[in-house]
């Protein structure tokens, strides 16, 4: 079961950095709606270079 | 058949090949164990679980009258959990922080582990070695077949599956020649691309995040690309890093 949701979602730190994106991207786009799509690029590149460091 | 479909076929090919050459060489060095025959029964088995899996979940996905966009949203996140934990493997290969995957070392050391082991065990690698990769196929087939088509999703696994198996018999020696992480890092930005696509997409509309409409994927995938190779360059370790870990 532990290795089943490992699978799907991976560890902590790829759940924090999807989930943030996701929500910055969220409210980004309640600003500026163009905002949204590149805020969440934005933020999964920098958790990318965040895990990978 | 569209931009999309063609875009999600191509996605489930490459992703789903990847599992097939990890999956085909444990086979691979089972069969030399205990012979063809047992290690291809084991392989087919644990297809036949996996495509029961695809037959079931897909059926009852298709039934289910939910808000499509919800649906993309939710597998668009699914998708970014996915892909973003690839992303960041290729970036640790390339960048030399994670050695790089080995089919041969697999090839060898699941080899090895089999001399003395009873058929029945063997049996069971090789069954639990497909069954796991068929199982990562099945979860590419069910978050992307959704969105154009189970049909094709689940004809592009095979597919791909058909085209692995192939190549590997033809040349009767591990998969290592295959480029695995480049392979899994281009599947990485695929699948971010789509992730990011749908996710948002379905929570604030595509149109309105993303103007430029299924083009958008193409150039999500460059931004994805060029940004992993700049970071792989960036994190990259001198080289007597890399030798003085290696010898620890």
């Amino acid at each position: 079961m532990k290795k089943l949701f490992q699978l799907i979602f991976g560890d902590f730190r790829n759940l924090v950095s999807v989930g943030l994106g996701i929500l910055l991207a969220y409210a980004a786009g309640h600003w500026v709606h163009a905002a949204a799509g590149w805020t969440l690029v934005a933020v999964l590149l920098a958790a990318g270079f965040w895990q990978a460091a | 058949m569209n931009a999309t479909q063609w875009g999600g076929m191509s996605a489930v090919f490459l992703a789903s090949a990847v599992e097939w050459v990890e999956a085909f060489t444990i086979v691979l060095a089972v069969a030399l164990t205990i012979g063809w025959r047992r290690a291809s029964g084991a392989a087919l088995a644990a297809l036949a679980v996996v495509s029961v899996l695809i037959a079931v979940t897909g059926a009852g996905l298709a039934a289910v009258q939910a808000d499509i966009n919800l649906i993309r949203a939710a597998i668009g996140v699914f998708l970014l959990l996915f892909g973003l934990r690839w992303y960041v493997k290729a970036i640790r290969r390339y960048a030399g922080r994670t050695a790089l995957h080995d089919e041969a070392r697999e090839f060898s050391e699941t080899r090895g582990r089999l001399v003395h082991a009873e058929a029945r065990a063997a049996w069971l690698v090789a069954f639990k070695g497909v069954l796991l990769e068929g199982l990562e196929v099945w979860l590419l087939v069910v978050a992307l077949g959704h969105t154009f088509s189970y049909t094709q999703a689940s004809v592009s696994a095979l597919a791909a599956l058909l085209t692995v198996a192939a190549a590997g018999l033809m040349l009767r020696v591990p998969l290592t020649r295959v480029p695995e992480n480049t392979l899994k890092f281009f599947v990485a930005c695929a699948l971010l691309s789509f992730g990011s696509f749908w996710s948002l997409g379905g929570l604030l509309g595509e149109r309105t995040v993303w103007p430029l409409g299924d083009a958008t994927l193409l150039l999500l995938f460059v931004v994805y690309a060029v940004g992993g190779r700049v970071m792989s360059l960036r994190l990259r370790l001198p080289a007597t890093v890399v030798s003085r870990e290696g010898s620890a």
